[in-house]
């Protein structure tokens, strides 16, 4: 068949035949999902020091409250700090953490959003909303008793 | 691969449809392009081009929420696809918008009056969205390491080792903690997950990498995976409902009885103003989304001037959704009043109305729905009987046509052919007669049928003589 009742057929179906733009999509659609996976390997890494500095939070309190100095490590350094500043150093990380890790998981969110747009699919609609709290939810459940 | 996304998306209410091929279960979309430009056979739809470019407009404008008060009317001759388009836009929007498709005749009932059964539908036809988010920590249990006080007396003490695939660490516990831990009688190896807002425990399984420990367990052990990524998720979770259920349930005390014994009678006007209040209220504070949906209503002729009058009202509303009527009358009597109108339907709601129109199809689109019919109903026909089908479906009905399909199936198969032929359509075609055959065959035999007003008395009379 011709080449133009060839492309009539192939825009009819809906489907490219020129490869370079394919290749270009799909390079983007790479790049996008790398995206996404990077924020989540990094939300894990923010994860496990917050851990850590919990941990180190909740060793210092469990010590004997008349030690003036506590041996901190940091780097493979050790350092002698007064167990106060250890304490306030160790807290002050500790909330830093939280918030990053909040920041992260917003980021997330938008590459996601990002990515469902890149590869046309459709919107997961709701996630902009404000959260009910508890009791909201409390009424609204019995509401939907028996459905849920 | 893991889906890259800490938000989980779970649907609350699950629908249950009986698969069966019904006159409109070929359609699966509107068969539009990108830009929405309509694919002359796609997705169940053929032809019709100008209509479904319409319906696709339409289409954007819902899913773009930009609605209250829209309204759009399919006209057209019978059998020219008003339903099928309807089904299209119903397919297209997918589970996520409430679609509610009645006829026009369903608003008669003798349990509630013609406003209420309209109002409920168009509630039926919006839906209210809520996010709510929990925090928890989701990982398998390592070792539990509990020490009591040596005098007897006093709160225990005790940690707890967690691990994920990815990450593992240890948790100070607390006295509510233990206490709740041994009543969960968890065990290193369970998979557990604890809300950090109610401090609840629940136990989802036994790890696979313990399914060696023990040689015999209890009948209820069930062996989940080690959860994968950080320890501490936070999950969020959309729930959509519709106002109509909301409604349902406030308003009577056993609520789901009343819905599932059908009707629900009528709801008292304070039990809405609450709902529309709390709704209102929570979407001020951006807690709550409105989604509004369509309502089909098919014949809409069949309405009458109080209704009609009643639709105008409705449509004002700001949390109305899109109404689609369709309708294959021309110029009638509206019902409940002696005056024509377009369509029946009163000039002050038709000027609201966008209006597309279907037209009758060409032989080579008749063509095309039936090759399609044939597949959807697992036909099997030869190139000369479809041919024959197409000119049946042109000279007299589409309908009649697409119904021979499965009656020249049957027959064929009690031939033990594998394919339908012509000797088998030009059967199907003797034996049930189309609408217009019927007509002239009643016109013929008019004076053979019971209470026709001719000559009754004639041949009272004609037999009295014979003998």
């Amino acid at each position: 068949m011709t080449n133009q009742e060839q492309q009539i057929r192939l825009t009819q179906a809906g489907v490219h035949d020129n490869p370079d733009f394919v290749l270009k999509y799909l390079e983007e659609i790479e790049s996008l999902a790398e995206n996404v996976l990077a924020e989540r390997r990094e939300i894990i890494e923010l994860n496990k020091r917050r851990d850590k500095l919990r941990e180190a939070s909740r060793a210092i309190h469990k010590q004997p409250t008349n030690i003036k100095m506590t041996w901190m490590c940091l780097n493979n350094n050790f350092l002698a700090i007064p167990t106060k500043d250890c304490k306030r150093l160790i807290d002050r990380d500790f909330d830093q953490m939280n918030l990053e890790i909040n920041q992260a998981e917003k980021k997330l969110k938008e590459n996601i959003k990002i990515l469902y747009d890149a590869e046309k699919k459709p919107e997961i609609r709701g996630f902009h909303l404000k959260s009910l709290s508890r009791e909201e939810r409390q009424e609204f459940d019995q509401l939907l008793e028996p459905y849920i | 691969m893991d889906a890259p996304s800490t938000t989980q998306v779970q649907q609350v209410r699950e629908i249950t449809r009986i698969e069966r091929t019904g006159a409109h279960s070929h359609i699966r979309g509107l068969g539009l392009n990108d830009s929405l430009e309509a694919r002359a056979v796609s997705q169940g739809m053929v032809g019709q081009l100008k209509a479904r470019r319409a319906a696709g407009l339409i289409l954007e404008m819902i899913k773009e929420g930009k609605i209250a008060g829209r309204a759009l009317l399919i006209a057209g001759q019978p059998g020219t696809g008003k339903t099928a388009i309807a089904m299209g836009i119903a397919q297209a929007l997918g589970s996520d918008t409430p679609f509610t498709a009645m006829s026009g005749s369903e608003i008669f009932s003798l349990e509630m009056s013609k406003t209420e059964a309209l109002t409920q539908a168009f509630r039926r036809s919006i839906g209210v969205r809520i996010k709510e988010e929990a925090e928890f920590i989701e990982g398998e249990v390592v070792e539990i390491q509990i020490d009591r006080p040596a005098t007897g007396t006093g709160a225990k003490i005790g940690k707890m080792t967690l691990k994920t695939t990815e990450m593992e660490t240890i948790y100070d516990l607390g006295q509510k903690m233990i206490e709740a831990l041994t009543k969960e009688k968890v065990q290193a190896g369970d998979v557990i997950a604890i809300d950090k807002a109610s401090g609840k425990i629940s136990r989802l399984g036994r790890s696979f990498t313990r399914a060696k420990d023990y040689d015999a367990m209890g009948p209820q052990t069930k062996f989940v995976q080690c959860p994968e990524g950080e320890l501490q998720k936070r999950k969020e979770v959309v729930h959509t409902v519709t106002l109509h259920e909301i409604d349902v349930i406030n308003s009577r005390s056993q609520g789901f009885l009343a819905l599932f014994s059908g009707d629900t009678g009528e709801i008292k006007s304070e039990v809405r103003e609450q709902i529309n209040d709390k709704v209102a209220e929570w979407r001020e504070e951006g807690k709550a989304e409105i989604v509004p949906g369509v309502l089909f209503i098919d014949e809409v002729h069949m309405l009458d001037i109080e209704c009609f009058s009643f639709l105008n009202r409705a449509l004002e509303s700001d949390m109305a959704p899109i109404l689609i009527v369709a309708t294959n009358r021309g110029i009638t009597k509206i019902r409940g009043t002696n005056q024509q109108s377009p369509h029946g339907i009163p000039i002050d709601l038709l000027d609201r109305l966008l209006i597309i129109t279907t037209k009758p199809y060409e032989l080579d689109e008749i063509k095309q729905i039936l090759k399609i019919r044939c597949e959807e109903e697992d036909v099997e026909t030869s190139d000369d009987a479809l041919n024959v089908l197409t000119k049946i479906g042109k000279e007299t009905s589409l309908r009649y046509s697409i119904q021979l399909i499965t009656l020249s199936s049957i027959i064929s198969r009690n031939r033990k052919a594998r394919e339908v032929s012509i000797e088998d359509v030009k059967r199907v075609y003797e034996v049930f007669l189309d609408e217009a055959r019927s007509s002239d065959n009643l016109r013929e035999y008019e004076q053979y049928f019971m209470f026709n007003d001719l000559s009754n008395t004639k041949q009272e009379t004609e037999s009295k003589m014979e003998t």
